[in-house]
């Protein structure tokens, strides 16, 4: 249950804009085990959406691969020309997106476009695709699925659209799922809805998911690891009780600090500043001019990865044996006292 | 779906009714409106009288309509001595017999250039139709027709004629005379196509960058299958009403078309009527109205077909879901 | 891994105010933005450069060459008509060379061959044997040829010296001269001799001079240089570089000044239906409601009018002047701006800026002029440069089709219409106008879309 089903080692992507060369990716590497919930959080433009594309071959025209390589099923998924590529998609790799409802194809019945997806990749007949697609809809929780069938997106809600978009990626039984920003878009309530829903299905099938989010609190509930990047670049990895309760870079920490907490009535800690133009990669940490906890050599290296454990990584010179202790932020202090307490 | 159409007809006709009477009265009111005695003054009191010419305009309004109703009468005209409705109708089919090949082929040569276009933008094939269309769109039609006419005929000599055949040269001659329809035909024809490739070609583009086109992709379909099943379903959808509304225009002769290829159709006469003096005023009344009552069914075929392409209008409650 | 471990130190204290770092890139302003992607744009840039020359032309072009003989003098400047274009430069490379292909008959031809008038007239095609023997063997079955003549020295032989008339009006006894001879006076005579515009004298007649017995009263029968007399220059010199037309008028002042007028037409057409529709429009747009409803049928049954319908009943009712063109084009014309203003002040109305702009204060047409108005700014602009070749293209087909026929102005249409007419003998009157009009339009065309492309950024990288 815990060989590794995907591997991005290095991976370094660029786009030509008519500003310049943007570096929205810089040396990211990370393993995707089979049954796991890996969880990538970040800011926009951190380069979470840009990795999600580039595993699943779908990145704009003006982009450039600078180095690293994705591996799976011992293949490079970089150097997979396109003719190949669509093989792989709905049928192995599948995604999810944010807006569900343009996503959709909106003057076609939504039980089609699921259907298409049995047609044209597993070869199905029309007819038993459609009983299939049906099959799916109710497993995915929209009721009265046979009618529905013919209904188009605008006769869903959000939530329900969703749900369609979801028995679409899994219609081909893919073994990895990667959803990009799946509940930005949608209520509060139905949230929850959603991320159970995506939950329970990877029991079912044994998914392994790649969850993109710029929500901490979504992670929580949803994540076997966490993978933390900022500027095109892994920050912090690793397990979720091991991000969550014993975090280790000071971005992680701005992170969990700005997070509205019922619980608590501390001061929220906005984190000051934006991040920068990957135009202009800034030399040195790129964290470093909105880092509380700044050290001289900040502007100067880029810190490497540091071992925290063997599945707990952290790129901060604060863990370089010689540098200072700094003092947990209040925040997280809070976490951890609350621990017991928040574990479901 | 039902009563939202039911009263955007009602709506129509009111509309119609109303620019009718305005072209009426307005008519009425040109001073050289009534017809000095001529012919045979017996008769001419009878003309009086049957189109009510001492009486105010909005009685003979209603006794037009009447006229046209029972007996099927639009008004006489003096210029070609006969009723204007007879004329007129007669003409129809000369004019429909030149416009309907050239628009039924350049509907798939005009969405075909789009997509084409599209699928392959800012390469030299989308260049190269970029230029072409905006040329076409760009220079009168006319003058178009008239360089053709010139070059092809004039200069090179590869068409046996720059007008067409008159119904004596097609029983003398049909062959020949057949094949003189076969310039105007393919030069309609290409005028007709850049309009519709640039809607098609940009529309494609649109679709192409939207969201549910990455759904399809990371569903595993090759771009080619995406961009068939899905943009390209999405993007003709919204012409498929005006293509039906064109169909019904082909009716209405093409004034420039008919002069320079010299057809005898409904478009000529409204040039002779206008050029008439007096003007043949009761002609340019029947031409209005008619060409209004053809806008009429052009709109409601449109609002059909609306219905029936646009599933959200069809299903929903009239309005377009944005 | 080396690193300098005395670096390892904090640099912030707790409390810390991060500002924001200055933008790496240049900071520009939108038009400044839409000024930078319109350049690159090089159709729609080339597109400009050339309205910039039309519209120079325009204002230049009819004031160019101060030739005003078919105004001042009609009549005589018939005898110009029909004259192919000459340019300087380019006729040493032989086009627009100002030469043509005549067909006439051997005699004349043969005529022109051996006179001293005729110098230069025939350019080619005319055998070499018959300029010496007209009655050569190999040509006796002819009695026409076809031969290009310099139309210019054509045109002052057949004005001044010998008419084409001149055989077969010998052969039927009339006078062969007649058409090109003047009969002068003393005085008239002697006036025309200084300034150099008699050829020579064909006869000298004297009768009696009631006035004075004594003195007879002379006339002098000549024949004068025309170029020379109403032009002023022989014709080697003259130069009309689109030709002249069936009654003498230069092409090119006619053209430019068709073009001025159609040109300041479309600005006023443009700029009337954009006050007219922009105002109606924001009003109503803004204050929604009733009014909204009330402007709605009333758009839909004025919509509903053909343009046609109404040019024509105008054009019979009022005449052919020019406002009267005007009033057709913005009776339904104002209709596009009313509906970008319309809907402009829809999208804006309940926007967070505008209520907010309430809340403080700010009266209702503060509101629609300062704060929903330039945003539209773009749209506006877009739209009215691609309102005026909308309006050239109309304007030239209706007055291609005789609807439209200005009383004292010049239409291109027209211009167009009348080269159509003539387009196998002269196809140059045609092809003027017409490559006017094709490059007019689609440079404005070309103009209007890169504007378009440009003021509206959501384009910018799509590929």
């Amino acid at each position: 249950m815990s060989e590794k089903i995907l591997e991005v080692k290095d991976l370094a992507i660029s786009f030509k804009t008519q500003y310049g060369i943007l570096h929205a990716i810089r040396g990211v590497s990370f393993d995707l085990k089979r049954g796991e919930t890996l969880a990538i959080v970040g800011e926009s433009g951190s380069g979470k959406s840009v990795t999600s594309r580039a595993i699943i071959g779908l990145l704009a025209g003006n982009s450039i691969y600078e180095n690293g390589e994705i591996i799976y099923q011992n293949r490079d998924l970089t150097k997979l020309p396109e003719e190949l590529f669509h093989e792989i998609r709905g049928s192995r790799i599948s995604m999810i997106f944010q807006d569900p409802m343009s996503s959709l194809n909106p003057i076609q019945p939504v039980g089609q476009q699921i259907a298409e997806s049995l047609i044209f990749k597993s070869g199905m007949p029309k007819d038993l695709a459609q009983k299939r697609a049906v099959e799916l809809m109710t497993q995915v929780g929209i009721a009265n699925a046979e009618k529905r069938y013919f209904q188009f997106p605008f006769q869903f809600s959000g939530g329900m659209r969703q749900r369609i978009v979801i028995s679409i990626a899994l219609a081909n039984n893919a073994e990895i799922l990667i959803c990009d920003e799946p509940t930005t878009a949608l209520d509060v309530t139905i949230q929850g809805q959603i991320l159970e829903l995506i939950n329970q299905l990877k029991v079912e099938r044994n998914l392994s998911v790649i969850f993109i989010t710029h929500d901490l609190g979504v992670v929580a509930n949803m994540a076997d690891r966490i993978a933390v990047m900022y500027a095109g670049k892994i920050v912090e990895i690793g397990k979720a009780e091991e991000v969550f309760y014993n975090p280790k870079h000071p971005y992680t920490w701005a992170l969990l600090s700005s997070m509205p907490n019922l619980a608590t009535s501390n001061r929220l800690d906005a984190i000051p500043g934006t991040p920068p133009n990957m135009t202009f990669p800034p030399k040195g940490d790129p964290f470093a001019e909105r880092n509380k906890f700044a050290m001289e050599i900040d502007f100067e290296q880029e810190p490497p990865l540091f071992k925290v454990s063997e599945t707990h990584y952290a790129a901060t010179w604060l863990l370089h044996p010689d540098a200072p202790k700094v003092p947990l932020p209040e925040a997280v202090i809070t976490l951890q006292k609350n621990r017991g307490k928040i574990n479901k | 779906m039902a009563p939202y159409l039911l009263k955007r007809l009602g709506l129509m006709m009111i509309t119609f009714v109303i620019t009718v009477f305005l072209f009426f009265t307005f008519i009425k009111l040109m001073p050289d409106q009534y017809l000095d005695p001529f012919g045979d003054p017996a008769w001419y009191e009878a003309l009086k009288a049957k189109e009510g010419w001492d009486l105010p305009i909005p009685v003979q309004f209603w006794i037009w309509i009447r006229n046209i109703f029972t007996e099927g009468s639009f008004g006489f005209s003096r210029n070609k001595a006969t009723d204007v409705g007879f004329y007129y109708f007669s003409k129809i089919p000369a004019s429909i017999q030149i416009n309907v090949i050239p628009y039924f082929l350049s509907i798939p040569i005009g969405i075909g250039v789009g997509v084409l276009a599209a699928l392959y933008k800012n390469k030299w094939i989308d260049n190269i139709i970029s230029v072409g269309i905006m040329v076409f769109i760009s220079i009168p039609y006319f003058v178009i027709i008239v360089l053709a006419q010139y070059f092809l005929y004039f200069e090179l000599n590869i068409v046996p004629s720059h007008v067409v055949a008159t119904a004596s040269q097609f029983s003398e001659d049909f062959w020949w005379s057949l094949s003189t329809y076969i310039m105007p035909i393919v030069l309609l024809t290409i005028v007709a196509v850049p309009g519709l490739a640039r809607s098609v070609r940009a529309e494609l583009t649109e679709q192409l960058t939207q969201d549910y086109m990455l759904l399809a992709r990371s569903k595993g379909l090759t771009q080619r299958q995406a961009t068939f099943r899905h943009a390209l379903k999405n993007a003709i959808v919204p012409f498929l009403p005006g293509i039906f509304i064109g169909i019904i225009g082909i009716i209405n002769g093409g004034l420039i078309t008919e002069r320079l290829f010299r057809v005898d159709g409904t478009g000529r006469i409204y040039l002779d009527a206008f050029n008439a003096v007096p003007p043949d005023y009761a002609m340019l009344m029947l031409i209005n109205a008619f060409g209004q009552f053809v806008g009429l069914l052009a709109s409601i075929v449109g609002d059909v077909s609306y219905t029936i392409f646009d599933p959200r209008i069809r299903v929903g409650s009239g309005k377009i879901a944005s | 891994m080396n690193i300098d471990k005395s670096k390892l130190v904090l640099l912030h204290s707790k409390n810390i105010q991060l500002a924001d770092k200055p933008l790496k890139t240049k900071e520009i302003g939108y038009y400044k933005d839409s000024w930078n992607r319109f350049k690159k744009n090089k159709g729609a840039l080339s597109a400009f450069y050339i309205i910039l020359g039309i519209l120079f032309l325009v204002v230049v072009g009819p004031s160019m060459k101060s030739y005003d003989l078919s105004r001042s003098r009609p009549d005589e400047a018939f005898r110009f008509g029909y004259l192919e274009p000459k340019i300087p430069i380019l006729e040493n490379f032989g086009i627009f060379d100002g030469t043509r292909s005549v067909t006439a008959g051997k005699r004349f031809l043969h005529a022109i061959a051996n006179s001293p008038f005729g110098e230069g007239v025939i350019v080619s095609g005319f055998p070499e044997e018959l300029v010496d023997d007209i009655n050569h063997p190999n040509w006796i079955n002819v009695s026409e040829l076809t031969v290009k003549v310099d139309s210019y020295r054509y045109t002052n032989y057949i004005q001044s010296y010998m008419p084409g008339t001149y055989f077969s009006d010998i052969d039927q006894g009339k006078d062969p001269l007649a058409a090109v001879t003047q009969t002068l006076t003393r005085d008239q005579f002697e006036q025309y001799l200084s300034q150099n515009y008699i050829i020579d004298i064909i006869e000298i007649i004297e009768s009696n001079n009631p006035n004075n017995p004594d003195e007879a009263f002379i006339q002098y029968k000549v024949r004068v240089d025309r170029f020379r007399m109403f032009l002023g220059t022989s014709p080697d010199d003259t130069y009309f570089w689109f030709g002249t037309t069936r009654v003498g008028q230069d092409l090119f002042t006619e053209l430019w000044s068709g073009a001025r007028i159609s040109l300041i037409m479309a600005l006023l057409v443009v700029v009337i239906n954009a006050v007219i529709g922009l105002t109606i429009g924001s009003i109503v747009g803004y204050y929604g409601g009733i009014l909204d409803l009330l402007f709605d049928r009333f758009v839909e049954i004025v919509a509903s009018i053909p343009f046609l319908s109404v040019l024509t009943l105008l054009t019979l009712r009022f005449g052919n002047e020019l406002w009267v063109i005007i009033f057709a084009f913005t009776a339904t014309g104002w209709l596009g701006s009313y509906g970008t203003g319309r809907l402009q002040f829809y999208r804006f109305k309940n926007r967070e800026y505008v209520l907010a702009a309430r809340t403080l204060g700010a009266s209702d047409l503060r509101i629609m002029f300062k704060h929903i108005l330039p945003n539209t700014l773009g749209l506006i602009v877009t739209s009215y440069a691609l309102a005026i070749p909308a309006f050239v293209f109309t304007e030239a087909s209706f007055s291609f089709l005789g609807i439209i026929n200005y009383q004292n102005a010049i239409s291109v249409g027209l211009l167009i219409d009348q080269g159509q007419q003539e387009m196998q003998t002269y196809p140059y009157l045609l092809l003027f106008p017409a490559l006017y009009i094709a490059i007019l339009m689609t440079s404005f065309n070309l103009f209007g879309n890169g504007l378009r492309d440009a003021f509206n950024p959501s384009l910018r990288g799509v590929e």
